[in-house]
This record gives structure tokens, C-alpha cells and sequence, in this order.
């Protein structure tokens, strides 16, 4: 994880600052993989349409 | 050696990613929707008492066939009254759903204009094309069974004769289950208006899937309305 922080452009603040930023865009990405998975596999909400 | 470790790592990675969707799915999800399901439970018991509530006249439709002589109004025939209330807007709370035979919704849960993906994240709503509860014709309710707080987790434990109760500004409307059916998503029929005053829950069936639809179909049996459309 370090090895691909240090990968990242800029002094080590900004490799920081990118690595957090990548890092909430990867959950967000994923929070919406989960709900669209949840909906479309698990339950929709049970309306009729 | 170089392909074992991708696969290892592969392998982790998909299991860190259905563990994550299974506890995001069936923790997260019923976390916020509790949480939101108190405030929404709590909005509604304020809309009871601010929001407009009008009695009108009610006379029963009749299907009289295309043609048929008109039947004229006798105006010396009492006339029978129900009382209405404003129609919520989307994703507003109007309604507490409380079924004492499911342990679930034995305290009531709160119950949201609309049936969109996105209102629903709130457990359960009401469709806005049918009557609201508690007047004439069939209003339909739709909940989560598995994520969102699922509310209609044991719907399938309801026996015919069974009370569901719905709180609206209008007072407490009360229910009595007359049959549960497994339905496609798409059996629009299920929402056709079977006269009287009649209530429709759907949700996903079977549990953990989103193939079917569980629907229970109950008729009004009292509440403020009721003397009025069952007499007519």
C-alpha cells in the first residue's frame, strides 16, 4: 500500500491528499456497486411496476 | 508461483467484496432505515394533527352497463359521509403501518408518499396511482424484506383474518387479511381496484431476492371510513 502511495505524483503531501481523495471515490463507486447489486439481486423494494 | 499469488489475491479480494455487499446490504442498509424510520414515525404523528382533514359526501360507484337507464337519486335518502385528507407529496411521511401479529411492525412503521428506489430506502411506501389507506378502492403498499430495515421481513406469516392497522390524519384504519398470493413484478392486476375499501402489501419473494413478488391482499373492516363504504 505505501509502494503505491509513493507511486503518486507531487511531494508527499499531495500524494497523501490524492491517495485520501482515490480513496473516498473508491468507496463511493462501491457503495453504489453494492446498492445497484442490492436492488437488482437481493430486493427491490417489493413494488409492483 | 507468480500465478498462485494473483489468484490468492484475487481470491481475497472477491471475498472482501461479497463480505462487504452482504454486511453494506443487510447491516448498513437497516441501520440508516431504523434510524430514518423514527424520524419519518415521528414527522407522521405531526402531519396527524397539522394536516387538513374535509368530510365529504360519499356515494358507492356503480357499474351500470353503457346504455343503462340512469337511476335517479332518492333525496330523502340519508346521505353517507367519509372523511378525506390531503394527499402527501413524494417521500413525505403520512402513514404508520402495525401489524401486532409480526413482531416486526408491532410498533408500527412509518410508511412514505411514493415507490420509487429512492424513497424506499426509508422500508416502505405507498403507491401514489392508488386510494390512500383508509378510503374507498385499493390502496397499495410496498416494503423491503431483506435490506432497508425490512419491514415486510414476515409478511408471509400473515393468516387470513389477521388485523393490519394504518394510522393516517384520519384516524386508525383496520384491516382484516383475506389471502396472500405469489405474483411476477410486473402483475399490475394486483393494484385493481376490487371494491369496497381494500389494502395490498407487496414485497420481494422469496427473501433474498428480488425475482418475485409476496403480495397480501386485506379489506377494511372498521375505522372512520369504514361504517360509510361498507354500508353503501
Amino acid at each position: 500500500m505505501k509502494r503505491l502511495v509513493m507511486r503518486l505524483p507531487g511531494p508527499m503531501p499531495v500524494k497523501v491528499l490524492l491517495a485520501v481523495v482515490i480513496v473516498v471515490l473508491a468507496l463511493v463507486a462501491l457503495f453504489f456497486v453494492y446498492d445497484w447489486m442490492g436492488a437488482n439481486l437481493l430486493d427491490s423494494g417489493g413494488s409492483i411496476s | 508461483m507468480r500465478a498462485v499469488r494473483i489468484v490468492g489475491w484475487t481470491s481475497i479480494g472477491l471475498g472482501l467484496f461479497i463480505l462487504g455487499f452482504v454486511a453494506q446490504q443487510l447491516f448498513v442498509t437497516t441501520y440508516f432505515a431504523q434510524q430514518a424510520n423514527n424520524e419519518l414515525t415521528a414527522e407522521a404523528e405531526v402531519r396527524f394533527d397539522d394536516v387538513e382533514v374535509a368530510e365529504v359526501e360519499y356515494v358507492a360507484p356503480t357499474f351500470a352497463s353503457p346504455g343503462a337507464p340512469e337511476i335517479p337519486i332518492d333525496p330523502d335518502e340519508p346521505v353517507s359521509t367519509i372523511f378525506v385528507e390531503e394527499s402527501p407529496e413524494i417521500a413525505e411521511p403520512f402513514a404508520i403501518i402495525r401489524i401486532p401479529t409480526i413482531e416486526r411492525l408491532a410498533e408500527g412503521w412509518a410508511i412514505v408518499e411514493g415507490v420509487s428506489r429512492k424513497v424506499l430506502r426509508s422500508g416502505a411506501g405507498h403507491m401514489p396511482s392508488t386510494p390512500l389507506p383508509g378510503q374507498p378502492g385499493n390502496s397499495v403498499i410496498s416494503g423491503h424484506r431483506t435490506t432497508y430495515g425490512a419491514p415486510f421481513h414476515e409478511l408471509d406469516q400473515l393468516q387470513p383474518g389477521d388485523l393490519v392497522e394504518v394510522e393516517t390524519a384520519i384516524g386508525v384504519h383496520t384491516y382484516s387479511v383475506t389471502g396472500t398470493e405469489i405474483v411476477n413484478p410486473r402483475d399490475l392486476w394486483v393494484t385493481d381496484d376490487r371494491g369496497g375499501a381494500t389494502l395490498t402489501l407487496t414485497t420481494c419473494h422469496p427473501k433474498f431476492s428480488s425475482r418475485q413478488r409476496l403480495v397480501v391482499f386485506a379489506t377494511l373492516v372498521s375505522g372512520p371510513n369504514a361504517e360509510a363504504i361498507l354500508g353503501a
